[in-house]
This record gives C-alpha cells, structure tokens and sequence, in this order.
C-alpha cells in the first residue's frame, strides 16, 4: 500500500476520533489486545510464523492488519478482522501504541 | 463540655488509631482464589499476576500435572504422545502464585471459606474455572462405572491413552463406534475430530476398519468441512448417522459392546467411546451455588447471578452464544480478571469482548477452524456473537497445512501463558 495514503489514513481517522467521544460503549479494547496475544504470544513477542505484535511500529501495525483485511485469501486472520471497520483498525492501533509507551 | 470531651476522645482516638488503620489498609491484600488450574483459571491468573503486589493470589488445583484437553484426540491419531499435553504449575509458584495442590470439597458462600480435604481458606473473591461433569443418565446401561472399560476421554488427563491402546488392537473389519453427546457441551467439534484421528491413524496403518459416530443431534460445528476431509482423506471409513435418520443411542450392553438404536437396531463394536451429556462441574453444584445445569453469570464481571464475589469461567458457565472451549475459557478469563480487578479497586467497569478460534484436525497437516468475536448484549443481558466465520469449503491443502500448523502454534502460545514464566 502506498505508504502516502496510509499515513492520510490514519491521521484522517485519528484526527476524526479525537474530535469525538470514547467509545460509546466503554468496550475493552485492551481485552481486544489481550486476545491477539491469546496466538501471538501473552508478551506479543510473537511465536514462529505468528509475528511479535510488539515489534511492529504503528504504521506497520495498521499496515499488516489493513493488508490481511483487504486481501483475498482466506486466512484466520482475515475472518478474525471480518468484524473490524478500518477506522476500529486504526482506533485499536491507537490504543496499543500508548499503552505500549506506558509500558516502557 | 461533653461535646468538647467527645471531641479530644475521638480527636486522641483518631491520633493513636490513624497510624494503625493506615498500617493495615497498607498491608492488607485483597484475597482472591482461583479454583482450578486449566484454560480458564490460568489464563485469570496470568492476568491477575500484574497486580500480584496488590493481590494475594492464590490457585487451589487438585493436579500436580494438568494434561490438556486440546490436543488430546492427537494422541488417537498416533502422532502425538501425551506427555507433550502435559504442564505442571512450577513457573506460577516462581512467579509468585501460593499454590495448593488439594481437592475442594466444598464452598461456603456464606462465610466465604473452601473446605479442603484437611484444611479450609477463606476468601475475598472466588474465581472458579472448574470445568464440567457428567450426566450418568442419557443412556441406559451407561454409568459412572462402565467408565472404566469404556473411557471416556473428555477430561484431559491420562484417560486418552486407555483409549488409544484399544485403537491400537483394531485389525481389518474391527468396528468403532463414537457417540457424541446432546448440546451444550465442552469442545463441540472434538467427537468428529475424534473420528478424524482415528481413520488417520487407521490409514497410516493400512487397517480397514469402519467407524460409526452415533448422533442424537442432526448437525454440528464445521460439519462440511468435516464431511468434505472424510470424503478426500477416508472415504467408506467414517459414517456419520443423524438423529433423523436414526442415530440416537438408547441403551448400551456393555458386557457385549453392543448398543441399540432408537430404531430398535443393534450394532456391536470393537470400541465403543459413549461420550456422556454434560452439565457445570458438580463441586458448584453440590456447594448449593446453583440448581440447574449451568452457571448464570453476569456476563461482564462473570459474578454468579445468585452469590456475590463467586465468579464462575469456562465450562461451567452458561456463556450464551459462546461454546465451550478452551479459547473461550481463556477469553473468558482474561475478561473476568479486567473486571475483577476494577470491581476491587473501584474502577468502572469496562465493556469485555472475546474471541473464539477453534481449530480442528481432521488429519496430522490438515486443519480447519471457526473464528468469531464476541460481546455483551446489553439487551439480553447475554454475550452474543457478531458473527461466526469458518475456514472455506474449498479443498486446498496447502490452506489446510497453514491452519493445522497455526493451531500448534495457538497451542504453544496460549499454554506458555499459562503455564510458562
């Protein structure tokens, strides 16, 4: 993907999502991250072939997880995305990235 | 004067009590006690851990070792031995987790105590992953008894590998006959895994035996993805019998490994694998905490609707459209730690979500599996799913080889943050 018009993206929808309120719901985007962990490992340090989320900088975070929702293969993350809108891609990046650094 | 008396009293009081309140506010640790070390409780445990400062955590398992229940029918396929299904609790007491290895006898609610075998502990919040129990009265002639020549395999533990040495005695024109239980039940798809397993090892054996799996239920999980791999990699070997068309089990003569049909038809067999209903593990039940078959919970604090501070994950539970597996019991107590960790330190709570990835063999490198995400309904007051989606009908090995090796890998990832350091 054009790394240009990922970026614009990305601001476009952070820009968007600081305008407005939390999530409705209160939904536990940190149990969102947990589950990923459930495969990539509970440290996300990743195993074999299933990659360290935690390595990923957040453009590759969206980038990786945009690339698996819009192609057309069939894999177990495509359908595990299947319920994910592209600004809930970026929404979840967001709060991985600072809880990230709040970790360090 | 009185009023000024009182002042000084309570003011003095107030002086010489303060820095004692404060000393034991400050050392004072929420008790919470998870019972039972598998899925659900260890994946609680493991988030609980990051407030182990805050907390005195405490697992009560009555195993030393735990033997998975995923992964288990690998052992029938003959690629897989046992021991590597097997964990032990070291790396939790190293990382700090007081473990006790005794059975519970009972749960006081009502003075918030666990009788153990020679002991009682007492508890501030009770997390309880116990896993299920049997119905012993499904079938007639099947019992509690009979489980010792006819293993059931649903436990985890060593019961498998009784089974698997009975497979390993069938020749050519041997007969096994597997018979699933009715919903709801621990691992939906793992009867017709099962099945899968043992024409694999069957094949590799060049034995042509027949199995049979006997179904009170006219459907199941991932069934065509079942019946297109039985169809590419066993043909003539497995057949699938539905209800309709006569499947049901009515009674069982186990000195003749003989069951008959609601047809009234008789069938006798090499091996036969009765796998009985289910219900919530019998220690919640005979602790008084509910009266039906499975636990109602508050499906985001996962508290038991009829006793406060008793959360109940995993099997136990009623999860609404969640099945039981070991995923969902892992989602599950991931969520209900968050939230218990809140409902302690008197934070809002927050809004659980869960996955579920099942995964299923239906040969040593092919897999399949079933994904889906879900949330509370505040409507129902349920957790619902937003939708299940499976792997495609397609027969393509190469997706096939990808998905059995990604559910070892959910394997080794999900018991490392169990059992791991």
């Amino acid at each position: 993907m054009n790394k240009i018009l990922l970026l614009l993206i990305v601001f476009g929808f952070s820009y968007l999502y600081s305008n407005t309120e939390q999530a409705e719901d209160n939904i536990s985007f940190n149990l969102i991250v947990e589950n990923c962990n459930s495969c990539h490992g509970w440290d996300a340090n990743g195993i074999e072939n299933l990659y360290s989320i935690k390595k990923l900088s957040y453009e590759e975070f969206i980038e990786s997880l945009l690339y698996y929702k819009k192609n057309d293969g069939n894999s177990v993350m495509k359908r595990i995305l299947e319920v994910f809108s592209y600004e809930d891609i970026v929404r979840l990046a967001d709060f991985y990235y600072i809880k990230k650094k709040s970790e360090q | 004067m009185n009023n000024k008396r009182s002042f000084i009293k309570y003011f003095l009081g107030g002086l010489i009590g303060f820095p004692l309140l404060k000393g034991v506010r400050a050392e004072y640790k929420p008790r919470v006690v998870v019972i039972g070390g598998g899925f659900g409780g260890g994946s609680c445990l493991r988030y609980l851990d990051s407030f182990s400062d805050k907390l005195d955590l405490i697992l009560v398992e009555k195993n030393r070792n735990y033997y998975t229940c995923p992964f288990s029918n690998y052992v029938l396929g003959g690629f897989r031995n046992i021991d590597k299904n097997k964990f032990n609790y070291g790396n939790l007491k190293k990382r700090g987790i007081n473990i006790i290895n005794k059975k519970v006898l009972f749960i006081d609610s009502d003075k918030k105590k666990i009788l153990l075998e020679d002991t009682s502990l007492s508890y501030d919040w009770l997390v309880l992953s116990p896993g299920i129990s049997f119905k012993w009265d499904g079938i007639e002639g099947f019992n509690k008894n009979q489980a010792t020549n006819f293993p059931i395999g649903w436990s985890g533990g060593r019961d498998i590998t009784k089974i698997f040495k009975k497979v390993q005695s069938l020749s050519s024109g041997s007969k096994v006959v597997i018979v699933p239980p009715d919903y709801p039940y621990r691992c939906p798809p793992a009867p017709y895994e099962r099945a899968s397993m043992i024409a694999y090892f069957l094949k590799m054996k060049k034995i042509n035996a027949k199995i049979l799996i006997l179904d009170c239920k006219d459907d199941f999980t991932k069934s065509k993805l079942f019946f297109k791999a039985w169809e590419k990699l066993y043909p003539d070997t497995i057949e699938w019998i539905p209800k309709s068309m006569g499947g049901k089990v009515v009674r069982i003569y186990p000195k003749e490994n003989k069951i008959i049909l609601e047809s009234g038809q008789k069938i006798k067999a090499e091996i036969l694998n009765i796998i009985p209903e289910q219900k919530a593990s019998n220690l919640i039940r005979n602790s008084g905490l509910i009266n039906g078959d499975w636990c109602r919970i508050n499906p985001k604090t996962f508290e038991l609707k009829s006793n406060k501070n008793i959360h109940v994950i995993g099997d136990s539970i009623d999860a609404g459209d969640m099945p039981k597996s070991a995923f969902s019991a892992n989602s599950q107590g991931k969520a209900c730690a968050e939230n218990l960790i809140n409902t302690i330190f008197e934070k809002k709570l927050s809004n659980p979500v869960f996955l579920n990835t099942c995964y299923s063999l239906a040969a040593e490198t092919y897999g399949f599996a079933i994904s889906s995400w879900y949330r509370v309904s505040s409507v129902d007051d349920r957790i619902v799913s937003l939708g299940s989606k499976s792997s495609p009908l397609k027969w393509d090995v190469a997706m096939g080889e990808r998905e059995a090796h990604e559910s070892y890998q959910w394997y080794t990832s999900v018991t490392d943050e169990i059992f791991g350091n």
